[in-house]
C-alpha cells in the first residue's frame, strides 16, 4: 500500500528552435517554416516519491508520432534509474512546428498512392531541417530536459486547483437540407442560413498542478486546458500559438522563472477560434480553409487571438493560484499504472475500398510529369486514399494499441492517450471517475487520429470520417471505462 | 441617427423589509433572511432622436403584470416615453416577482383551497398589492432619477468571455440503447453519455464614461441564471452579488453595474460534472423539488468564483474598451410584438391529464392536506389542462420584442428561458457586431427548448413549463435576424 511521502520534483525546458527551415505540420498544404514568430520550447517535469516517479514532457508540436515517442523511450530509458514505461510525451497540437519524424520527409501517402511523378512538387529550401536529422535534433533536445529534469529533482510541494478559462469552442457547426436532414461541416460557416446548432459542447475546465520549493515558492504549473493550440494553424511561421502568449502572461502574474506545463485536454472537436463570432466576416476564408489548397487570412488579428486566449488561461492559473496556495503538500500518495489498450480498428467495407480505388484512378488519370497535381487535386483525394489505407490496414490487424500512462499524484490523477479525443468522452471520465481532479491528456505517446462520438459519424466532414479516425465511438466508450477502472484503482 | 449620447445612471435596492415570498421552486419559501441585497438597476440612454432605459433586476423573473404597472407609473414623465422601457430579471431563484405567487395559485386552482398544501405564513408577511407597490414604488423612482440624471457621455463596447454557464442537461442511456435527457441528472451515474446542447461562454460589455474618460458604469451580458443559491430560504442576488464586488474592486468602487441574462435556458451556474459525483442523493432531492437541499460544495465559494471570473472578463473587455470610447452612438429603438405559434396538446392528453389529477386528489381531504412533493406531482398535469383551456383561446403565444441597434451592437428581449441554439443563430448570422440577448424581459414566457430536448424530455422541454415549441424557436430567430437586420442598414 502507497502512503504519503516526500515528494521530489524537478523542471526543464528548452527551445526547438533550430536555425534552419522546416516543414511545418498540420495543415493539408505544404508549408516550409519562412521565419520564427515565437519560440517553439519542449518542458519536462519529473515527480518521485520514492514509491513512484514520472516524467512528463510537452512539446509545442502538433503531435508526438509513434516512432520518435520509441526513440525517445530508448533513449532515456534507464538514465540514472528511470524507467522509460513511466515517461508521457505530449504536443499542444500547434499546427507551426515540425513533426520532427525520420526517414523521407518529403514523402507523404499522397507520393505513395497517387506516384511521386503526379504529385506536386515541393520547392524545399537546400537547407531544411528535415527527416532523420530533424529526429536527431528532437532527440537531443527532448532527452537532454528529460535527464535534467530527473537529475536535479529535489524535495518540494504540490497543489491543485481547478478553474474555468474559456478557450476552446467547438468547431463542428451543425446545418440543414432543404429536405429537413442534418449535416455537420468541420469549420462550416456559422452565418449562413441554414445553420441550425453545434454538434456537441465544449469543456471549459482548466485543472493546474502548481509545485514549490519548501520554501513556499512557486516553482512551476502544469495546465490542463482541453483546447489544441492552433489559432495560427494556416500560415507559414514556426509558432507555440496561443501558449507562447498563455505563458508570457502566467509568468507575469506567477514569477518570470516559473515553469509552464501545458498539457492538450481532450478537444477532438474543439478549436480556439469562436465560429458563431468570426463567421459573418469570415464566410470565403473559411471555405478557402476548409479547401486546404494554402495559406488563407482570416479577418481577425492572430497575435490578438493568441493574446487573449493567453490572458484568460493566466487569469484562470492566477484565480487557482490564490486556491492553491493554501492547500501546499510536501508528502503525497504517489500510483501509476502502464496500460497497453487494444481498441478495434473502425473498418471500412469492400464495396467502400473499391469504390475508393475507382475515384483515385479516375483523378490519376487526369495527371502527368508534365501536368501535376494542384495541392487541391490532392486534397481531394484525402478521403478515399484513406479510405485504401484502412483497407490495407485491416487486413493486417484487427486492433490499435496504444500505451497510457495513468499517473496519480495525491488527490490529482493524469491519464493519457493518444487521440483527438471528442470532448463527450472526457466529460464522462471526469464525471464518473472517483479521483477529484483529472487531468485528461490527448495527443500523448503517439498519434490515434481523431475519435469521433456517434453524432460526428451520422453528422459527417473531416475529423469523423475513416481517412481521419482509427477508431470508432463504441471504441470510445470503451476507452472510457478503461480509464474510468484504471483511475479508480488507483485512488483505492 | 448618430448623435450625442446621453447617459444616466441609477440603482436601488429592493429586498422587502418584511419576509416575502421566494420564488423559483415548487416547494413554498418564506424568506428567513437576508443574505446579501437585490438590487434593480437602470441604464437610460437619449441620443435626442430616440432613446433607451434598460433596467435589470435581482429577480427570478418579470411578469407582464409587473411592467404595465410601472409604465402606468412612468408614462409622460419627463419626455420618457415609457414602451421605450425594458425590464429584464437575472433570474435569481432567492428573491420575489412581486406579484402574488403564480405556481401556488395554480395549486389551489387544481386541488381546491381545503386540500392544497397549508402554509404557516408569518403574520408580518408582504405580499399582494403591497408587495407590488412596494416594487413599483423603488423601480419608478430609479428610472426617474437615471433618466432625469442622464448626461453627456461616451460609449465603448467589448467581447470577451467567461466560463459561467454550463448545460444542466445531461443525456443517459437506457439498457435498450435509446437515450433520455435529465434537467440536473448526475453525469456520474454508469449511463451518462454526454450533454444534449452546448454552452456560449460569450461575455458582452457595454461601457460608460463621463466626458472626462472616467467610467461611470457598465452592462454586462452573461448568458447564464443567477441561481447557485436558488435551493435556500434566504434573499440574494445570487453571483451577481459577487461579481458586483469583484468588478467594483477591480474598476471603480461607484461604477454602476447592469447585469443582462443572455439567452440560457438550458444552462446553469453548476458545473454537474464536476459536482455530480459528491452530490448524487442531493441531486436526486434537488430535482424531487419537496424541500430544501443542502448540496456538498460551497454556495458563497462558488459565488464567488463565479463573479470573479465574469469580473475578470469585464476587466479584459475594459482594457481594450477604454481605447475605443465614442461620444456618439448610432441609437434605434423599436418595439415590436411576436406571435409565435402555442406548442398545444392532444385532447386525449389533456383528458388522461384531467383524470389522473381526479384520482390523485382522493387521496386527500381538509384533515389530510397534500404536502409539497404531492403537489410536485401533479405539476405536469396541471400544466396539461392549463394548455388545453389556453390553445382553446388561442393559438398564438404573443409578446412584446425590444429591438435595439446601439451603434454596431444590437440589444434583443425575449421573455423565455432561450436554449442557447437559437441564441447562436442569431448572433452568428444578423448583421450586428454584436448580439446583446436579455431574456426573461417584460413578461414570463416559459422555457423555449430545443428539438433535442422535447425530444429528450424532462422539465424545461415539456408542455408544462414551455409555452412555445422548437417550431415557434426557429420562427423566434428568423424575426430577431431580421429586425436586427433592418435596424443595421
Amino acid at each position: 500500500m502507497s502512503d504519503q511521502k516526500q515528494i521530489k520534483i524537478g523542471w526543464a525546458s528548452i527551445s526547438l528552435v533550430s536555425d534552419r527551415p522546416v516543414l511545418l505540420a498540420g495543415q493539408m498544404y505544404y508549408r516550409v517554416s519562412r521565419y520564427v514568430h515565437d519560440p517553439v520550447t519542449a518542458t519536462a517535469v519529473a515527480f518521485d516519491n520514492g514509491d513512484a516517479s514520472c516524467i512528463m514532457v510537452s512539446c509545442d508540436m502538433v503531435g508526438i508520432s509513434d516512432v520518435i515517442y520509441d526513440l525517445l523511450c530508448k533513449e532515456v530509458d534507464g538514465y540514472h534509474g528511470f524507467s522509460s514505461k513511466n515517461l508521457t510525451c505530449g504536443a499542444i497540437h500547434s499546427h507551426n512546428n515540425s513533426r520532427f519524424t525520420p526517414g523521407d520527409a518529403h514523402r507523404s501517402d499522397f507520393d505513395d498512392y497517387i506516384g511521386e511523378d503526379k504529385c506536386l512538387k515541393m520547392d524545399i529550401p537546400d537547407n531544411i531541417l528535415a527527416g532523420d536529422e530533424s529526429t536527431r535534433f528532437w532527440l537531443d533536445h527532448v532527452s537532454q530536459i528529460i535527464k535534467e529534469a530527473w537529475d536535479i529533482r529535489k524535495p518540494g510541494a504540490i497543489s491543485v486547483a481547478h478553474d474555468y478559462a474559456s478557450v476552446a469552442f467547438n468547431r463542428r457547426p451543425v446545418f440543414q437540407n432543404p429536405d429537413g436532414t442534418e449535416f455537420s461541416k468541420m469549420y462550416g460557416t456559422c452565418s449562413n442560413d441554414n445553420f441550425i446548432r453545434f454538434e456537441g459542447s465544449s469543456d471549459h475546465s482548466a485543472d493546474m498542478l502548481y509545485t514549490f520549493d519548501l520554501e513556499g515558492n512557486v516553482t512551476g504549473v502544469l495546465v490542463d486546458i482541453p483546447c489544441p493550440s492552433q489559432i495560427m494553424e494556416l500560415h507559414y511561421f514556426v509558432s507555440a500559438d496561443y501558449w507562447h502568449y498563455a505563458r508570457g502572461h502566467i509568468r507575469e502574474k506567477l514569477g518570470k522563472n516559473v515553469y509552464v506545463l501545458p498539457i492538450c485536454g481532450p478537444a477532438g472537436d474543439q478549436n480556439p477560434i469562436d465560429l458563431v463570432r468570426v463567421s459573418k466576416v469570415n464566410q470565403q476564408e473559411l471555405v478557402e480553409w476548409n479547401a486546404q489548397a494554402g495559406e488563407v487570412w482570416c479577418n481577425y488579428d492572430l497575435g490578438a487571438e493568441c493574446d487573449d486566449t493567453g490572458s484568460r488561461i493566466a487569469d484562470a492559473v492566477e484565480r487557482g493560484y490564490k486556491k492553491a496556495r493554501n492547500t501546499i503538500r510536501t508528502s503525497v500518495v504517489m500510483k501509476e499504472s502502464v496500460l497497453e489498450i487494444k481498441l478495434p480498428i473502425r473498418k471500412v467495407s469492400k464495396a467502400d475500398y473499391e469504390e475508393a480505388v475507382k475515384i483515385l484512378d479516375a483523378k490519376k488519370k487526369l495527371f502527368s510529369p508534365e501536368h501535376r497535381m494542384t495541392s487541391s487535386d490532392q486534397v481531394s483525394m484525402f478521403e478515399p486514399i484513406g479510405v485504401i489505407k484502412r483497407w490495407e490496414l485491416q487486413n493486417k490487424q484487427k486492433n490499435y494499441t496504444f500505451k497510457s500512462n495513468v499517473i496519480r499524484i495525491g488527490d490529482a490523477v493524469f491519464a493519457s492517450n493518444p487521440f483527438e479525443l471528442f470532448v463527450e468522452y472526457s466529460f464522462r471520465i471526469k464525471a464518473r471517475a472517483k479521483a477529484q481532479n483529472i487531468f485528461l491528456m490527448q495527443l500523448t505517446n503517439g498519434v490515434g487520429g481523431y475519435l469521433p462520438t456517434k453524432a460526428a459519424l451520422a453528422g459527417g466532414s473531416y475529423s469523423s470520417k475513416p481517412a481521419s479516425t482509427v477508431v470508432g465511438p463504441d471504441e470510445g466508450t470503451e476507452l472510457c471505462e478503461i480509464q474510468i477502472k484504471a483511475i479508480d484503482d488507483l485512488m483505492k | 441617427m448618430k448623435n450625442s449620447i446621453r447617459i444616466g445612471w441609477a440603482s436601488v435596492e429592493i429586498t422587502p423589509q418584511r419576509p416575502f415570498f421566494l420564488i423559483g421552486q415548487m416547494y413554498y419559501r418564506v424568506c428567513r433572511y437576508v443574505h446579501d441585497p437585490l438590487t434593480a438597476t437602470a441604464l437610460a440612454l437619449d441620443n435626442g432622436s430616440d432613446q433607451a432605459v434598460i433596467v435589470s433586476c435581482d429577480m427570478p423573473g418579470i411578469g407582464a403584470e409587473l411592467l404595465r404597472r410601472l409604465k402606468e407609473e412612468l408614462d409622460g414623465y419627463n419626455g420618457l416615453d415609457a414602451n421605450r422601457i425594458t425590464v429584464g430579471a437575472t433570474h435569481t431563484h432567492t428573491s420575489s416577482t412581486f406579484l402574488n405567487d403564480d405556481l401556488r395559485d395554480r395549486f389551489v386552482a387544481v386541488a381546491g383551497e381545503d386540500k392544497a398544501l397549508a402554509m404557516e405564513v408569518p403574520d408580518n408577511i408582504i405580499q399582494g398589492k403591497e408587495l407590488t407597490d412596494f416594487w413599483v414604488g423603488r423601480v419608478s423612482q430609479m428610472i426617474r432619477e437615471a433618466w432625469d440624471g442622464r448626461k453627456p457621455g461616451g460609449i465603448s463596447f467589448a467581447h470577451d468571455y467567461a466560463a459561467v454557464a454550463f448545460n444542466r442537461r445531461p443525456v443517459f442511456r437506457n439498457p435498450d440503447g435509446s437515450e433520455y435527457s435529465k434537467m440536473y441528472g448526475a453525469c456520474s451515474l454508469d449511463n451518462f453519455v454526454r450533454f444534449e446542447g452546448p454552452s456560449d461562454h460569450s461575455a458582452d460589455m457595454v461601457y460608460t464614461w463621463s466626458p472626462d474618460g472616467k467610467l461611470t458604469g457598465v452592462m454586462v451580458n452573461i448568458p447564464c441564471p443567477s441561481q447557485i443559491m436558488e435551493l435556500h430560504y434566504f434573499a440574494s442576488a445570487d453571483y451577481w452579488h459577487y461579481a458586483r464586488k469583484h468588478i467594483r474592486a477591480k474598476l471603480d468602487s461607484n461604477v454602476f453595474i447592469l447585469p443582462v441574462c443572455g439567452a440560457a435556458g438550458d444552462q446553469n451556474p453548476i458545473d454537474l460534472i464536476r459536482v455530480s459525483k459528491v452530490n448524487e442523493k442531493e441531486l436526486i432531492d434537488w430535482n424531487a423539488q419537496a424541500g430544501e437541499v443542502w448540496c456538498n460544495y460551497d454556495l458563497g465559494e462558488e459565488c464567488d468564483a463565479t463573479g470573479e471570473r465574469i469580473a475578470d472578463a469585464v476587466v479584459r473587455g475594459y482594457s481594450r474598451a477604454r481605447n475605443e470610447i465614442r461620444p456618439d452612438l448610432d441609437l434605434r429603438h423599436e418595439v415590436i410584438e411576436i406571435s409565435l405559434p402555442l406548442r398545444t396538446i392532444e385532447e386525449k392528453d389533456y383528458l388522461d391529464a384531467r383524470h389522473k389529477i381526479d384520482e390523485y386528489l382522493k387521496q386527500f381531504s381538509p384533515k389530510h392536506r397534500m404536502a409539497s412533493e404531492n403537489q410536485v406531482a401533479l405539476f405536469d398535469f396541471l400544466g396539461y389542462i392549463e394548455r388545453w383551456e389556453a390553445q382553446n383561446k388561442s393559438k398564438q403565444f404573443r409578446f412584446p420584442s425590444h429591438i435595439i441597434r446601439l451603434g454596431t451592437a444590437a440589444f434583443v428581449t425575449v421573455p423565455f428561458e432561450l436554449f442557447v441554439d437559437y441564441a447562436f443563430r442569431v448572433k452568428a448570422r444578423c448583421k450586428a457586431d454584436q448580439v446583446f440577448f436579455q431574456q426573461l424581459s417584460n413578461s414570463a414566457g416559459g422555457y423555449l427548448p430545443t428539438v433535442a430536448a422535447v425530444n429528450g424530455g424532462s422539465y424545461s422541454s415539456k408542455p408544462t413549463s414551455t409555452n412555445v415549441g422548437p417550431e415557434g424557436g426557429d420562427k423566434l430567430s428568423e424575426i430577431l435576424i431580421s429586425e436586427i437586420d433592418k435596424l443595421m442598414k
